[in-house]
């Protein structure tokens, strides 16, 4: 699953991220990396913008990026 | 002489080291990208001349928009010292360049900023992490003293001795070495870098390297390994802060805390609509009941100033002028041309302050960041992003400034249409032209009025990007938007005076300039002929009555076809507030306005001074960022958007004066028929059907995102 499938109050773990190279790049800059975990925080009024927690920080990222992220449930 | 860059993560308060180490008062603010070019100021420091250099924020060293690349060829071309400045509470991120920054062998002192922002149970163990680096670590807060300097000139004398950097044992480091050492030693890139860069995919320093054919079919397939390199280096940060960091307590269960009401998917927006609101209240709200007026902090103080004004500077000046024997065109020249011209601008001065206060202030606590995140969606419908929210933000202080910061747009079509509507935000200069106009026509309403050029404002950039949308030349690509949302932070009292004395100082500053001299120019261009002779107490057969006279005629349909409008709307491309000191120079808001359709006039003219075409400021800014060819096409979009609305806005009001019965009748058909329009197109556009494959209910094909496991 990626990161636009994930339900509020769980965690989840990074599992790749690929696609588009400069979004990926910018993902995985921004700490989107293989190993993290990661929960939802909010959706945006309108669009598909969603906020997701990351190491501690809140993170606004849209569907086009967030379906870049693959996810699986956190087992911890 | 020592040069010394402050690098770091976007908004972990680079400028605010920079502004503290050398007393500048460079634009800070609570979100990222505020820094958009490199600045530098020369200081002395026991006995050293330093450079100090501010750089524009960078999540990693293979940037993607314009302003980060300077940083990069910053960190790369030398300076002899890199200060690492970092967010304590997102240290993980922030060592993410830190890292990258010792990969390529830099010199690097680590400046650990906002240590008194980390919560009591938390404590970091400093030399812990400069042991583990092999850097100096130096805790940092807002009110930090010489230490930083003083560590940053021992790590220039005394060599630093970089930890070796595990992590990287784990990539195929060895087998690209062999490939491209020769390169790397000629293109003077230290080895092992110039390897995790392959690896990374970066074009930058793959081009640099120069490789041949052969060595690039060799090097294939280690592409797209850069998810690899980054859990690597994550993987080693996440080791390192379970070390430094120790924590007692519980961990927080409400993380999201105001957040949960302030981004709610429905309370959002009304939310901030309720907090813009009250700030215009604050500023400028007046309402008169009887003889009675209630104001706000605004009202109050600009009573106070323009009291001031009128008593102890004008009055005594004309008095003490008249006692002189002054040649009557001096004492026209000062008291109504100078002093009249000034003042009428200067009494604004508080709401002015005031409004850039509330500007810095929702930018400094962070809200900004927020409304960003809440109207992402609407601006991706008509291709602009959250993150131009920012740049149109600071357009209602000030365009010219404001232009700049679109540069932190990684799409470029998107960042030229930013630059294009930010003049349309209305700003700051624009203000003393609506109060004087509204205080002498639509006193009780005066709030309201403002309210609605603002909106106006934002109705004409929100109908142009619409537009743009769908036409392919003006298409924005669809860049992702990812930004992150920093934590809420109040700026301390000092801060708080520093903001309103320099906005006070600037505005005072403008005043006693641009508005200076072109009060002069004016009162004398109207009061004087062609052949140098007084004209007394009116302006006509002066030079300004025969040139603005000539093309006053332009804005007759409009409801201000005379020459005292066009003079002040001719002067105003110099400087806005140039529009309202004008029409006092030249004889009062009365003379401008005149008829049975003043107030249409009026109104018409505040919509044509908020859309017209901006200052020369922002002109040469829009220009220098996106082209002159560029600020031509806005130069016209905003005369015909300025033109067109005028036109109907005088119309409608002379209706409503005239025929008040016709013209609520036919808006309310109007309405009626938008509502039904939207209703119906609403109908009958196709409902989407859910995709079907997904496992949750989605609501649409489109917006699910799903695509297979």
């Amino acid at each position: 699953m990626n990161l636009t499938q994930i339900k509020t109050n769980k965690k989840y773990i990074i599992t790749s991220v690929s696609g588009d190279n400069t979004l990926c790049r910018r993902l995985l800059d921004m700490g989107f990396a293989p190993g993290s975990e990661i929960s939802d925080a909010a959706s945006a009024p309108f669009g598909d913008t969603k906020l997701v927690y990351l190491r501690g920080r809140l993170i606004a990222l849209r569907s086009g990026a967030a379906s870049l992220v693959k996810v699986e449930p956190s087992r911890g | 002489m020592v040069n010394i860059s402050l690098a770091g993560n976007p908004n972990v308060g680079k400028t605010t080291v920079f502004n503290r180490l050398t007393k500048s008062f460079e634009h800070v603010g609570n979100w990222h990208g505020v820094t958009v070019d490199a600045a530098s100021k020369e200081i002395s420091f026991e006995g050293e001349r330093l450079i100090i250099t501010d750089l524009p924020g960078i999540y990693s060293l293979t940037p993607y928009s314009g302003e980060e690349c300077i940083s990069r060829d910053a960190i790369y071309t030398g300076g002899d010292l890199i200060v690492n400045v970092c967010d304590a509470g997102n240290l993980a991120r922030n060592l993410y360049l830190t890292l990258q920054l010792l990969e390529y062998g830099a010199n690097v002192v680590l400046a650990v900023n906002m240590v008194n922002e980390l919560s009591r149970d938390t404590k970091l163990s400093y030399e812990k992490l400069s042991r583990t680096l092999g850097i100096k670590v130096v805790p940092i807060d807002l009110k930090f003293g010489d230490e930083l300097l003083t560590e940053a000139l021992d790590a220039l004398k005394n060599k630093q001795k970089a930890a070796k950097l595990v992590y990287l044992d784990k990539l195929p480091l060895d087998d690209i070495s062999r490939v491209i050492k020769d390169n790397a030693y000629l293109a003077g890139i230290p080895e092992r870098y110039a390897v995790v860069k392959i690896l990374e995919g970066d074009a930058y320093i793959t081009e640099k390297l120069n490789l041949t054919e052969r060595q690039m079919r060799e090097l294939a397939k280690y592409k797209d390994r850069q998810a690899e390199v980054a859990a690597a280096r994550y993987g080693y940060i996440d080791k390192i802060l379970s070390e430094v960091f120790t924590y007692s307590g519980n961990e927080k269960n409400d993380r999201l805390g105001i957040d949960r009401i302030l981004l709610n998917k429905y309370l959002a927006l009304p939310v901030f609509a309720l907090i813009i609101f009250s700030i215009f209240i604050i500023i400028f709200g007046e309402f008169r009941f009887g003889d009675i007026t209630v104001g706000f902090i605004g009202y109050w103080l600009k009573f106070a100033l323009s009291a001031f004004i009128e008593n102890c500077i004008k009055l005594p000046m004309s008095s003490a002028l008249t006692d002189a024997d002054a040649l009557p065109w001096v004492t026209g020249l000062v008291t109504d041309g100078i002093i009249g011209g000034m003042a009428s601008v200067l009494i604004f001065l508080p709401q002015i302050v005031l409004l850039f206060f509330f500007l810095a202030l929702l930018e400094d606590s962070g809200y900004i960041s927020r409304v960003a995140f809440m109207t992402d969606g609407l601006f991706q419908k008509i291709g602009l992003s959250g993150r131009s929210v920012f740049t149109m933000l600071m357009g209602f202080g000030c365009s010219a400034t404001a232009v700049l910061t679109a540069r932190g747009l990684d799409d470029d079509m998107m960042r030229k249409k930013t630059v294009a509507l930010t003049p349309f935000m209305s700003c700051s200069a624009k203000l003393p032209v609506y109060l004087a106009i509204c205080s002498a026509y639509f006193a009780a309403g005066q709030v309201f009025v403002i309210i609605g050029m603002y909106l106006i404002g934002i109705g004409v950039s929100v109908a142009y990007a619409a537009i743009g949308q769908r036409i392919s030349r003006f298409k924005s690509g669809s860049t992702g938007f990812i930004m992150e949302l920093p934590p809420y932070r109040f700026p301390s009292g000092a801060r708080i005076f520093q903001l309103l004395w320099h906005n006070a100082k600037t505005f005072v500053i403008r005043v006693g300039t641009a508005v200076f001299l072109l009060s002069a120019v004016v009162w004398l261009l109207s009061h004087f002929t062609f052949g140098f002779v007084y004209t007394g107490n009116s302006t006509e057969g002066s030079m300004l009555w025969h040139i603005a006279g000539a093309v006053s005629f332009i804005f007759a349909p409009l409801g201000f076809g005379n020459a005292n409008a066009a003079a002040a709307l001719i002067s105003g491309l110099v400087a806005k507030e140039a529009v309202i000191s004008t029409v006092d120079a030249l004889g009062g808001i009365n003379t401008v306005f005149t008829g049975q359709f003043a107030s249409a006039s009026a109104f018409s003219f505040l919509v044509f001074t908020l859309l017209y075409i901006p200052c020369i400021a922002t002109l040469t800014a829009t220009a220098k960022e996106t082209g002159v060819k560029w600020m031509f096409f806005c130069s016209a979009l905003q005369l015909f958007a300025a033109y067109t609305l005028a036109l109907i806005s005088y119309w409608t009001g002379v209706l409503f004066i005239s025929h008040t019965g016709i013209a609520v009748t036919v808006f309310a058909v109007i309405t009626v028929a938008l509502l039904a329009a939207a209703a119906a197109s609403y109908l009958l556009k196709n409902k989407e059907k859910p995709c079907g494959a997904c496992r949750k209910k989605c609501k649409s094909r489109k917006s699910c995102g799903y695509k297979g496991e």
